[in-house]
């Protein structure tokens, strides 16, 4: 199958720009198509291109491991990685068939297996290959790779597609119905692919319910019971520093991360708010979450899960910068699952007052389940929070719960008839942040006040060493967020003393393992590691250095008349040359398989005559082909009796 | 399906199926990447060019001229006329030959042994994938190439080259003739199918002989040159002479007894002609692999070479029954000996003794003896100094890969069988 002209610069140019790799896909396209101008070949054979096979291969396996350890262990994203540069690491084979001389390689050289398969049994089907079809095809399916060229990675896919159709299209096919046949195929596939979105995001919804993601991270579920929360009581680990101020630090007592409006059964779920794409500014690292002049800002170090993680913000929070994330979708409840891909985040948030960036209540917000309804209706009738104005009705509420005791988690069971709401409300009136933030959240939404309940972090412990406050994993907490007076306000009910009574249950090392974890978050921040100039001078000496080994040699010489005449013949200046052709011309031509003797005895002539001939013809003889050559008395009686035998001769 | 596939996909199809597969399998997360729009492209094309396809098929009448042998491994020309029926000129449609339905009724897929399957693993041995393609492999051609047809008015004819290589000794037969048109994307194909069956012989491979002289001990052989040319009991009278004791008595000329009162008798040309034995040693337990088909190729190699218009060839070999064919001489020709080599089939061990025997018990009649054999034991070992101690010139081959080298034997390598006979005296 030819390849219509430039096709193939056509291809590596898109494959260029939607890779956001022009540079490097500039002169590849150039290199590509320079071939056809010039004679520059090499003599590769099936070893040579075997060899080049073995350094793509091995490209792209160092690519893939360089992208998984850049990317801090993200499979999926290294990979599709890996195929968005993927003809750029088999650039170097395409280029050495464009330019060897053959211009095609046997499959064998390919693939190792085949020749050792070939090896065993020679008769087997070892096709000649020409890769240039399928680079082009790779390059428009690399390309797309990515998301960041959604608008018009179609368009440019279906033009360089038809180029490619263009070559393959049947002879017999008239044009307009070649062109009308790629327009029903291009909306067609227009039709399908964004069918496949709309399923897939269909999918995505349907499934919320039953997607479980990290501990506590998930934006779709919080279980109450079994405390996704409570159960990281346990747990030490510092997954938040927060580099601020200390008089700002009464902000960031508490840091949002994901708000549920909907208890069923146990869980808490987040209804009607599914999660959307996110965009940043033009910077790419800049996030708007909500219009206003920022009045203070602050600097966050969050720990990542896979690369990604659930962001913890303060209340009150409009803009972070500063953070070069991969992808970031949030919802109307104020969660944000950010990838950023590695170990750490480092984030800058600015914000002003209030709740920003949480969507104004609905009638979910204020429904309590049937099977709580009973309890809590009766608890608030108790309280008489109809009666009171909000404000007056959230003091009662404080009231109330002020009553009740910490406990730390555990898992207790349920008397039958009851949940574990209404026993913790009713009986035993004493539990862990989760059961305080869900009571509180009913017990308001029973009072006629729009309530959420929210997860995150409480912030309070300060460490010396880092000089800045951290969070722990323990220090997960569970709190309401309550619609007063026309704006969200943030409710934690939950008595004050937890944060020391978890902290008390600290184990005695902890000290010691935060030295440690110090040292290792130092560790991990010491950068990336950065392909100076002097690193990227360093492959491309590699690179020549490589090219040059492989090369060398190998270059075909160039076909030229010339090469016959590499050694020039013994005596190709003899004038018997000239003798012969004067004489061929005047009396007898010269058959082209006859001796010269032969050719002479067959004249007429004198006897005197022939003899001279036969002299000049021995000396001519000699001339050419005696190793000795002749002498230069020799050499001129040559040259006079030709000359002579020329001037005499007569018809 | 597969193919059907196979059949319908040009190579830009293909490539196109492939890279809808690729963009398929990386874009499953439409949020990650846009994959997906690739794929939603690719397998538009395909569609569309999958069911526009149908709409292509050309109308043709074909008919094919196959001679009726060919040889494996060597590619055979034949030609095949083609003529427009449609109504509309025919542009861009190519031509392949279909090979009959090659697939092995389960019995035979069950019975059959695929050489060297030993070297698979169990699995492999259990699953039969192998064998099956084996099987299928040993009554088709190599593949077959789509050939382009020219450009035909309606009802314009025209005569096709096209060529098929046997990859093995055996019969071929084809079902059809399939006239093929690509859509106008160039990505499938609309096939019909013109039925038209056909037969080919594929002969066995041959490899070059050096020159041997078969010694040229003629023997008496009954029956005369009449006997080399057809059935019956006559020889050549030459003339009369006096009787010697010991003439038959029937050939006492009566008349010339009466007028010269002495005895006279009729003087018969008898036939003395070269008679060279070719035993071909089928009996392994390693049914049809290298070495066995390397053996048939040997055997086909000394038909071939020798000239049987001035001698006679006797095959035998145990198919079965013990079989002679005999060439030259008005008996059988040299192709159709081949064709008895390209049907030759295993047989099983043992039956090497009735074929010593029965060569054994022909001895007398026989100038020279060439022995193809595939092992080498006791039994064999005293065949052949058999033969030998009975003044025949023998040349005995061994085919094996592995066997140490034994003086008056001629060890072949089944993987080198040109080297091997080279060595030949």
């Amino acid at each position: 199958m030819k390849l219509p002209p430039l096709l193939l610069a056509a291809a590596a140019l898109f494959w260029g720009w939607q890779a956001d790799a022009l540079i490097l896909a500039a002169p590849l396209a150039a290199a590509l198509e320079a071939q056809r101008w010039t004679a520059l070949r090499f003599a590769f054979g099936a070893r040579e291109f075997s060899r080049f096979a073995t350094l793509c291969s091995v490209g792209f396996v160092a690519l893939l491991g360089w992208l998984l350890a850049s990317n801090g262990g993200s499979f999926s994203r290294a990979v599709m990685s890996a195929f968005l540069w993927l003809p750029a690491v088999l650039a170097p084979l395409l280029l050495a068939q464009l330019y060897s001389v053959e211009g095609r390689m046997p499959l064998s050289a390919l693939f190792t297996t085949l020749k050792l398969m070939k090896a065993r049994n020679p008769a087997l089907h070892d096709p000649i290959v020409d890769l240039a079809a399928p680079y082009v095809v790779i390059c428009i399916v690399a390309a797309s790779a990515q998301t960041a060229h959604r608008a018009d990675y179609y368009i440019g896919a279906v033009l360089v597609g038809a180029w490619a159709l263009y070559g393959a299209r049947a002879r017999h096919a008239p044009l307009a119905a070649w062109a009308l046949a790629l327009g029903i195929a291009a909306g067609a596939g227009f039709g399908i692919y964004n069918g496949l979105h709309l399923v897939q995001v269909a999918i995505e919804e349907w499934a919320s319910e039953w997607y479980s993601g990290e501990l506590g991270a998930d934006p779709y579920r919080s279980d109450s019971k079994l405390g996704s929360v409570g159960r990281l009581k346990e747990i030490g680990t510092i997954v938040l520093r927060v580099y601020a101020r200390p008089p700002d630090i009464g902000r960031f007592q508490l840091l949002h991360r994901a708000s549920y409006n909907r208890l069923n059964g146990d869980t808490w779920l987040a209804r009607n708010a599914p999660m959307e794409a996110f965009q940043p500014e033009l910077d790419g690292a800049t996030w708007t979450l909500a219009p206003g002049t920022p009045q203070w800002s602050a600097r966050f170090a969050a720990r990542l899960e896979s690369g990604k993680t659930l962001l913890a913000l303060p209340a009150g929070s409009q803009r972070i910068t500063g953070a070069a994330a991969i992808e970031w979708r949030r919802n109307a409840l104020g969660a944000s699952r950010v990838e950023f891909g590695g170990d750490w985040a480092h984030y800058t948030v600015e914000g002003g007052r209030g709740i920003l960036d949480y969507a104004a209540p609905g009638p979910i917000d204020s429904s309590i389940p049937a099977r709580e309804r009973q309890e809590f209706e009766r608890l608030a009738a108790e309280l008489g929070l109809a009666a009171l104005d909000p404000e007056e009705a959230l003091r009662r509420v404080r009231q109330h719960f002020a009553t009740f005791s910490y406990s730390t988690y555990r898992e207790a069971p349920v008397p039958a008839g009851s949940t574990p709401l209404g026993d913790f409300v009713r009986r035993t009136k004493s539990g862990h942040c989760e059961y305080f933030a869900g009571a509180t959240t009913l017990l308001l939404r029973a009072a006629g006040i729009p309530a959420r309940y929210a997860t995150g972090y409480a912030v309070q412990e300060y460490s010396a060493l880092e000089d800045a406050y951290i969070a722990r994993t323990r220090h997960a907490h569970a709190w309401t967020r309550a619609w007063i007076g026309g704006r969200w306000i943030d409710v934690d009910t939950t008595p004050p003393a937890w944060f020391d009574e978890e902290a008390s249950r600290a184990p005695f090392w902890q000290a010691a393992a935060d030295v440690l974890r110090w040292a290792a978050f130092r560790w991990s921040q010491r950068g990336e590691t950065r392909l100076g100039a002097s690193g990227y001078a360093l492959i491309a000496l590699l690179g020549a250095l490589l090219a040059w080994r492989l090369l060398r040699g190998r270059r075909a010489a160039r076909r030229a008349e010339a090469s016959a005449a590499g050694r020039p013949l013994q005596g190709a200046d003899s004038e018997f040359y000239a003798v012969e052709r004067a004489l061929s011309q005047k009396h007898v031509p010269r058959e082209p398989h006859e001796p010269l003797a032969a050719w002479i005895a067959r004249f007429g002539g004198s006897e005197e005559w022939r003899r001279r001939l036969a002299a000049a013809l021995a000396l001519h003889y000699r001339y050419r082909f005696d190793p000795a050559g002749l002498s230069t008395d020799e050499r001129k009686a040559l040259r006079s009796a030709c000359l002579s035998i020329m001037a005499e001769w007569e018809p | 399906m597969q193919h059907a596939l196979h059949e319908r996909l040009t190579g830009a199809g293909w490539l196109a199926l492939g890279a809808a597969g690729l963009a398929g399998g990386l874009g499953i997360d439409t949020h990650r990447s846009l994959s997906h729009q690739a794929f939603g492209f690719l397998a538009a094309l395909l569609l569309v060019a999958l069911f526009a396809a149908p709409f292509f098929r050309p109308r043709v009448a074909a008919k094919r001229e196959l001679p009726p042998y060919a040889t494996a491994g060597v590619p055979l020309e034949y030609r095949v006329s083609v003529e427009n029926i449609g109504p509309r000129p025919l542009r861009g449609a190519t031509l392949v030959d279909t090979p009959r339905e090659p697939r092995p009724t389960y019995s035979e897929w069950k019975d059959a042994r695929e050489p060297g399957e030993e070297r698979r693993n169990p699995f492999d041995r259990a699953m039969g994938y192998f064998r099956w393609r084996w099987l299928i492999e040993r009554r088709t051609p190599a593949p077959l190439e789509h050939v382009a047809l020219p450009d035909l008015a309606p009802g314009e004819r025209a005569t096709v080259r096209l060529s098929l290589t046997a990859r093995r000794r055996g019969r071929l037969e084809f079902a059809a003739l399939t006239a093929a048109r690509t859509d106008f994307l160039g990505l499938a194909r609309g096939l019909r199918r013109v039925p038209a069956e056909g037969r080919v012989v594929a002969l066995p491979r041959r490899y070059r002989l050096p020159e041997i002289i078969l010694p040229g001990a003629r023997r008496y052989q009954l029956g005369g040159v009449a006997l080399a040319s057809s059935v019956g009991d006559s020889e050549e009278f030459i003339g009369l002479r006096d009787y010697r004791p010991g003439d038959p008595l029937h050939r006492l000329h009566w008349k010339s007894i009466a007028r010269t009162g002495k005895p006279i008798v009729k003087e018969y040309q008898n036939e003395f002609f070269e008679r060279h034995a070719l035993v071909l040693d089928t009996s392994t337990a390693a049914g049809e692999d290298a070495a066995f088909e390397a053996a048939v190729s040997i055997a086909a190699s000394f038909v071939y070479a020798i000239d049987t218009r001035e001698c006679l060839l006797d095959l035998l070999f145990v198919g079965g029954e013990l079989r002679t064919y005999t060439a030259g001489r008005g008996q059988l020709r040299v192709e159709n000996m081949l064709e008895v080599l390209a049907g030759v089939a295993p047989s099983p061990r043992g039956e090497f003794e009735r074929l010593a025997r029965a060569v054994l018990g022909q001895i007398q009649r026989l100038s020279s003896c060439i022995v193809v054999l595939l092992a080498w034991d006791e039994a064999r070992r005293a065949f052949i100094g058999g033969l030998r101690a009975s003044g025949l010139e023998v040349r005995a081959l061994l085919v094996s890969a592995d066997q140490k080298p034994e003086s008056g034997l001629l060890i072949v390598d089944p993987a080198n069988i040109e080297a091997g006979l080279a060595k030949l005296r």
